[in-house]
């Protein structure tokens, strides 16, 4: 009797197959970074890819992964042209094609670095060696080890001590799928000394034309010292066609603060892990996030708090539209350790379902492990309220307008703390873009 | 302008109004009293084309359409304004966003050219000072946080913009202080007009004071069981509603 093969174990060992063969071929290069990624992929080897009796992959199959056909890397030719992104500001602005790093507009200020791994001197690429990996845990994150073990570049962003960025950062994961199909993997390394400030801003996009499907795998991680500030926005816009998995793993030390802006609207399939390890005392976290799912889309934001010190804070707040047939997935993780006492973390994930087709999946997740701590958390999933529509109707307003002005309050809140001006505007579009496609019923 | 004739609707398969008639003109200013359940919210809902309000038999006429086949943005737009007694809280859409909407959806449908931000603006400060709210709350959320007197006169300012044909006030009068009650009585003597006509459901005797009515009806168990002058109030007032045989409890709740 012939073997049956279970595709997801065949596409694990064709993925380690072809990213041995890929890591083989890399023109000779640092052995610390052959290094890194040979672990990596041991690790990769060792795993067991997520199927759907998987706790944290249950709402979020990988079956269009491992039927997309997705196991070629883009060719250094496959590059398009750097035309200009699709937020507009005064940025200090970085470019990932098709998982190629290619440095844009170059970095005049002293107080910060921004350098391709590749073109690291000796200092940066010790401070690479000395954080890279550090928080990825990678065992437990499938998608973010195979990108570890893909690594051939990335970007560092280094800000020194004490200096205050005012100029955000923006950084473009641009994909472009023409022919054929690819996977395209970038790393983003941002290392904060003490008492530094900057925003960085990483928008997620595609320019695929056609229907062949792409893939984009991203991992960042940042590193807060003492007394720092960042401000992050992750923005997943990508187009139906597209698959994007992706890690934002941070480490915070004393009195850092960490303030996060998620978005994310369209994709065949979009896994967002976002994880923050509160290590000093009275470091403070704030994720805040919405996503407009719509058509057959696909968004999943799991998140992780892990309360390591004593005295943080952490609050939360997501919020979603699903419509159509999309499917959205929350699962808000909160780990307080024993050592975390007078840790206070706030949760809510509130969720606006348009369609009985739609499906939202949400669950929090705590883990309290010292006595003296706050911990709040909140789910909802609702419609729009029915005495709400009338009013705006008894105001002459018609009801497929009101349907659309009360769904973006729904989210309004959120927004309003994205406060980056050229980032704001464009959100407010793509919102609206969004809602022009919202209908009652279906 | 308006007809109402022998009309019957439930709630929830509750039947409320029994076989209402009443007749506006243009220019009259009509309350509606009677206890509590008697169906006088029932009938502005109805008009004003609340889903959930279904009218069994009967016939309402406005301005000689069947206004029971419009939907309730066209009665709006038609000239038909309710101000709510609980007016809806709507956090993140601003009170000017929504004003600015609502009144330009009127414009288009009048054939009138909407209004830019700023005629809009200079327009929406002057209402305000009519209903004494400060202009900050303009840039609030649709009565997001605001106190029941604040929601009222937002009802009023809403009103005064869109100037309505029919207004129909559903106990705007219930919970003011005498200050807020007057701003309100105020606002709808700003908007009376020949051409223009408003029926006022209330409790008390009280906003007649203010608002001076042409015409007082008892509602009761769904239908108008008596109707007179301004002087019907006083005598509501003083005597209740037990000389007019009707049983307070046994109204429908």
């Amino acid at each position: 009797m012939a073997q049956v093969i279970n595709p997801y174990q065949e596409f694990h060992r064709q993925c380690l197959e072809a990213a041995k063969t890929w890591s083989a071929s890399v023109m000779p290069e640092s052995k610390w970074l052959q290094d890194t990624r040979t672990q990596a992929l041991n690790r990769f080897a060792e795993l067991t890819l997520p199927t759907r009796k998987t706790e944290n992959w249950k709402y979020t199959p990988i079956h269009p992964i491992v039927k997309g056909d997705l196991l070629r890397l883009a060719a250094a030719n496959e590059v398009t042209s750097a035309d200009a992104g699709l937020i507009e500001g005064q940025y200090h602005r970085l470019v990932f094609q098709n998982g190629y790093f290619t440095n844009s507009t170059g970095n005049t200020d002293d107080r910060l670095e921004i350098v391709g791994f590749s073109e690291a001197n000796a200092d940066q690429r010790q401070l690479i060696e000395k954080h890279l990996n550090q928080t990825v845990e990678l065992a437990k994150h499938p998608f973010a080890t195979l990108n570890a073990g893909t690594l051939q570049d990335g970007v560092l962003i280094h800000i020194k001590s004490g200096q205050r960025i005012d100029q955000p950062i923006l950084i473009e994961h641009v994909t472009d799928v023409a022919v054929q199909s690819f996977s395209s993997f970038t790393r983003v390394l941002v290392v904060l000394e003490a008492n530094a400030q900057t925003t960085v801003i990483e928008h997620h996009y595609d320019r695929t034309i056609g229907a062949t499907l792409g893939m984009s795998n991203t991992l960042a991680e940042f590193f807060l010292a003492e007394g720092s500030h960042c401000t992050h926005y992750a923005l997943n816009t990508e187009g139906e066609n597209h698959i994007h998995t992706g890690l934002v793993s941070v480490e915070q030390q004393r009195r850092s603060q960490f303030e996060q802006h998620n978005f994310a609207t369209g994709g065949k399939l979009k896994r967002r892990d976002l994880q923050v390890f509160l290590k000093g005392p009275q470091a403070d976290c704030n994720l805040v996030g919405a996503y407009l799912i719509g058509g057959k889309n696909h968004v999943d934001y799991h998140t992780t708090i892990e309360h390591i010190a004593p005295h943080c804070t952490s609050t939360e707040n997501f919020r979603g539209i699903v419509t159509d047939f999309g499917k959205a997935v929350f699962n808000g993780r909160i780990h307080i350790h024993p050592d975390a006492q007078q840790s206070n973390a706030d949760m809510s994930n509130k969720n606006l379902l348009l369609t009985n087709t739609a499906e939202v999946n949400t669950k929090p997740e705590l883990e309290i492990y010292a006595d003296d701590v706050k911990c709040a958390h909140g789910a909802t999933v609702g419609q729009l309220d029915e005495k709400a529509l009338f009013y705006f109707q008894s105001r002459g307003i018609p009801r497929a307008e009101a349907f659309k002005m009360l769904s973006h309050a729904f989210i309004e809140s959120i927004l309003a703390e994205m406060d980056e001006e050229s980032v704001h505007a464009y959100i407010e579009k793509v919102s609206s873009d969004f809602y022009q496609h919202c209908q009652e019923g279906a | 302008m308006l007809i109402i004739n022998d009309l019957f609707a439930r709630v929830e398969e509750k039947e409320i109004l029994k076989g209402l008639t009443l007749q506006v003109k243009p220019g009259e200013v009509h309350a509606i009293m009677g206890p509590n359940g008697s169906g006088k919210s029932t009938l502005t809902h109805v008009l004003a084309g609340r889903e959930g309000y279904d009218v069994t038999t009967g016939e309402v006429r406005y301005e000689g359409q069947n206004l029971l086949e419009q939907e309730p943005e066209e009665r709006a737009r038609e000239g038909i304004f309710l101000a709510f007694q609980y007016p809806v809280e709507i956090p993140g859409v601003s009170n000017i966003q929504f004003l600015r909407t609502a009144m330009n959806s009127i414009r288009k449908h009048r054939g009138e050219e909407e209004l830019d931000a700023a005629a809009f603006l200079k327009l929406a400060r002057q209402k305000i000072g009519m209903v004494n709210l400060d202009p900050a709350f303009l840039k609030r959320g649709v009565n997001e946080g605001f106190s029941g007197g604040e929601k009222k006169r937002n009802e009023i300012l809403q009103m005064l913009m869109l100037e309505p044909k029919l207004a129909l006030l559903d106990e705007t009068d219930s919970g003011l202080d005498i200050d807020a009650l007057q701003t309100v009585a105020n606002g709808v003597n700003a908007l009376r007009s020949p051409d223009r006509a408003v029926i006022l459901v209330t409790h008390y005797q009280r906003l007649l004071n203010y608002i001076v009515p042409d015409y007082v009806h008892v509602l009761a168990n769904g239908r108008i069981v008596k109707s007179g002058g301004r002087e019907l109030a006083l005598e509501l007032e003083e005597k209740g509603y037990g000389w007019l045989n009707i049983d307070d409890e046994k109204s429908v709740a």
